[in-house]
Formats: C-alpha cells, structure tokens, sequence
C-alpha cells in the first residue's frame, strides 16, 4: 500500500473508532430500552482484512446465523451487518418480547421484524454518529434479514469487495447482556473513496 | 483438486462452484468464484486472483485436470451455487449472473454440464467425491 | 369530517415496531384504526379513516416517510404526524419538521416519550 493510502487508513481507523465509541454507548442504551435488560457494547476496532479471510471472521463457516444488513448511501457507502448464532437471536428475541405479553404464535410472526429492527436501530446509532461529527447525510436503506451459514452470507461481501480490492476495512463489537457475553456481531464495512470522505469532513475538534 | 479421491468441501451463498469431473480417469476437481468475468485477464497471473473469477479459474482448473494425464474430452461439469440469500440492490443480478457466465465458459471449453443445482435463497454445503464425481448438497440432495 | 376521537395510524414497515406501539398505545385508550407498511399505503389509510394522528416511519419500501408526510399534509394542512425513526440526523429532522410534522422522535420507541408528544398535540387540538 502506497504511504498516502496507509496515511488515509490510519486517520479512517482513528475517526471509526472514535465515532463508535461514542454511538456504541448509545446503541447500548437503546438495547436496554427496547428490552429492559442491561446491555453493553465491546469496543469495535476497525482494522483491515483481507477478503479472503472474510468467510471466516465470524467464526464457523457452517454455522447458522441470523443476518440484518443495511447498505450505506449517500456520500459513504459501505454496509453494516448485525450476525447472531441462532441461540443468542432467540434469546435476543425473546428478551425484546418480555415486556409485551404475546403469544407464541405472535412472537414467531414477528421474530425475524424484531431482529430487523434491532439491527436497524444499532446500525442507525453508528451511522448517526459519522453524521454528527462530518455533517455529512449517511442513510441506511430499508433492512433486509436472511437465516443462512455464515460463509453463505458473507459471500456477499466478498463478492461486492472483488472488483474494488484485496482487502475491506471492516470492524466487530461484542454484546454483553448484565455482564455476561452474548454472542452478537455488528461488522461495519466502508468502501475506501468513503473512508477518505469519512476523514476529510471529520470535525477536527472530534479528532482531539 | 485431487487424483487420489479425496473429498472437496466448499460452502456458497452468490458464489458459484463449478465441479470439473474426468469420468475416465477418475480426477475431479472444483473452484469456487466471486464473479464470472474478471475483465483484465491477461494482467494477472496470481492464484489469489484466478481463483476469484470464473473465466480464469475454470480454464485453470481444466488445465490442472489435463497436467495429470486427464483428458478434456471426458470432463464434465456440475454447477452449484447463485443463491440470493440477501435482497440487496448492490447485488443486483449477480448470482444469476454467475450461473449464467459458468455455462458460457463451459460452452466455449466444449464442456458439457451433466448436472446443476442453483439458484434459490437459500445457501449450499458441497461436498464433491473426486473419485466418484458425485455431489452432495447440505448433506440430502445428490447431484 | 375529522375525528376527534383518539384515532392512530401506525406507519412502519416493521412488524414489531407496530406491536410495541400498539402495546403503548392501546392501554391508554388509544384506538389503533389501521396499520400501513409503506407511504402508499399510508397516504390511501389516511384519506380513509382520517385519524387524529399518524405514527409515521421514515425509512420504508416504495414511497418514504417523508413524501407520505408531504402528501398528507397537502391533502389535510390540519394532519397531525409524529415521525419514529432510528434515524436521528439534524437534517432529516429540520427537513420533516419544516414540512410540516408535528414532531420527531428517535427510535427506539419509549412509551412515555410517544405518548407525551401525542398528548402535546392533542392540548394543541383542543386550543384550536
């Protein structure tokens, strides 16, 4: 990588980190409204991976999961990805439920909207964030979900991420429910011309 | 691939594999691209970037088939994969795309697909015998 | 005729996001006369049912939030839309309020944030 591109990442990777920590209280909070129970969100540390190691970022290529994604538009591109085992989305589900008193039948109705919302909502703090601090509009679009393995899912990104290079800028948060992990994954992908607008609009007094 | 009957393992969502299968030999082998075309061909020559596109790797892999005394006359091919899992617009019609680019390729190599499994919204667990040529998909379908 | 009942629509392409409003809204004697998924639909349950508020998501399939917005309030200046979104950008903001919403609140959803922007309209409703 050329010493201007390894420059414009480093400074893309400061700003990141820095909005998520900022939104990732938020996103937190918003959890614990929408549930009731105690959340908190692990650091999301940008780094840069090869898209080949992409399938395997989540752990077992096989293992099913339930997936929100919603595309970045507007000046930023890119995509943000809510992954949760099936064990951790039904506890997930059924914690989002506790306080309304449906039935099962209801709760099974509206299991894969509850989890399009919650990916929605988390999504939405991260990108509220990068809009707070570049003045810039970032849009998500309309969320989609699927229930598939892993590596199905990511071929995705690989796919989209082939014809603009070797490697994604991608980072990955941790959910803790009362202290306890849970596993959930929130991957944040930029396109790199994004990174560059993400850093050139940042406020610089946000830098410090 | 594998001359020695080994078994091949891949998982897919979009992506296609193309299964390449000497019947008379025995040798098989599969690839597993991102995107049908990639445009540059005559650029690049490294692995990581064969395996990616269809219109390298499956002449690659016909290629490696042939340096282990197989004979192109008596492959075959099997597809799988193009599922659409996510309804995304950057996706558009690529796993189509993919499926229908696999076939050309194949067409152009006078390769005859004897079998096809794609499509759908729903991911594939391959496993593809080299000895036999057979194909197993999520572990119930048999192609 | 406009009602003066306590009539809701619910506009919001999210299945559970509709349930937890009707589980906030329903237990204060608030009447829930129709659900839409989209604008279109928004705009067409709207013109049917006239109801004193509309609950109105932003980010939606086919027409948005905001052309609905837009649409109703040129059908009936006198409408009353409360925008729910995740989306909590200024300028998404100033934009529907400028065009006439009544208020905009960040999802997630909290009861007591939805029901004083509603019972802050229905004050405005009975000064007019």
């Amino acid at each position: 990588m050329s010493s201007e591109n390894n420059k414009l990442c480093k400074e893309a990777v400061a700003v990141l980190n820095k909005v998520w920590k900022m939104s990732s209280q938020k996103a937190a909070e918003d959890l614990t409204i929408m549930s009731g129970d105690n959340f908190h969100l692990s650091n999301m540390n940008f780094q840069q991976v090869p898209l080949e190691d992409i399938p395997d970022l989540i752990g077992n290529p096989e293992q099913i999961v339930s997936v929100v994604m919603l595309e970045i538009t507007g000046k930023c591109k890119g995509e943000i990805l809510l992954i949760l085992p099936e064990k951790s989305a039904d506890e997930l589900v059924s914690i989002l439920f506790g306080n309304y008193q449906l039935s099962a039948e209801e709760i099974e109705e509206n299991r894969q909207s509850a989890l399009r919302e919650t990916g929605n909502i988390l999504g939405s703090a991260f990108l509220n964030s990068i809009a707070a601090i570049t003045d810039m509009e970032v849009l998500p679009t309309v969320p989609v979900d699927a229930k598939d393995m892993t590596a199905a899912i990511m071929d995705i990104i690989q796919i989209k991420y082939a014809s603009i290079g070797d490697q994604i800028f991608v980072a990955e948060s941790a959910l803790m429910r009362d202290s306890k992990p849970m596993a959930l994954y929130l991957l944040a992908i930029f396109e790199p011309e994004s990174l560059a607008e993400i850093v050139k609009h940042s406020n610089r007094s946000f830098l410090e | 691939m594998s001359s020695t009957g080994e078994f091949i393992q891949t998982v897919l969502g979009s992506c296609v594999a193309v299964c390449l299968y000497d019947h008379v030999k025995q040798i098989g082998g599969m690839n597993h691209f991102l995107l049908a075309k990639f445009k540059d061909a005559s650029r690049f020559k490294a692995i990581e970037v064969i395996g990616k596109y269809g219109n390298l790797a499956i002449p690659e892999l016909v290629r490696r088939i042939e340096n282990r005394d197989g004979n192109r006359c008596n492959i075959v091919a099997k597809i799988v994969g193009g599922a659409s899992i996510l309804a995304i617009s950057s996706q558009n019609n690529v796993p189509e795309s993919n499926v229908q680019g696999a076939r050309e390729i194949l067409t152009k190599l006078s390769i005859p697909v004897v079998a096809q499994d794609t499509g759908g919204k729903q991911g594939r667990k391959v496993l593809f015998n080299t000895k036999t040529g057979r194909i197993t998909i999520n572990e119930k379908k048999i192609l | 005729m406009k009602s003066t009942d306590k009539t809701v629509l619910i506009v919001d392409d999210t299945s559970y996001t509709r349930v937890v409003m009707r589980r906030i809204l329903e237990p204060e004697g608030f009447i829930v006369v129709a659900e839409a998924s989209n604008g279109e639909e928004a705009i067409e349950l709207y013109n049917k049912h006239k109801p004193m508020i509309v609950m109105m998501d932003i980010i939606m399939p086919g027409i948005d939030g905001i052309q609905a917005l837009q649409e109703i309030r040129r059908i009936d200046p006198q409408s009353n839309v409360v925008m729910c979104s995740s989306l909590g950008q200024e300028k998404r903001l100033t934009k529907a309020i400028g065009l006439g919403a009544r208020d905009y609140i960040v999802k997630p959803l909290r009861a007591d944030r939805v029901l004083a922007a509603i019972r802050a309209i229905m004050l405005l409703q009975e000064d007019r």
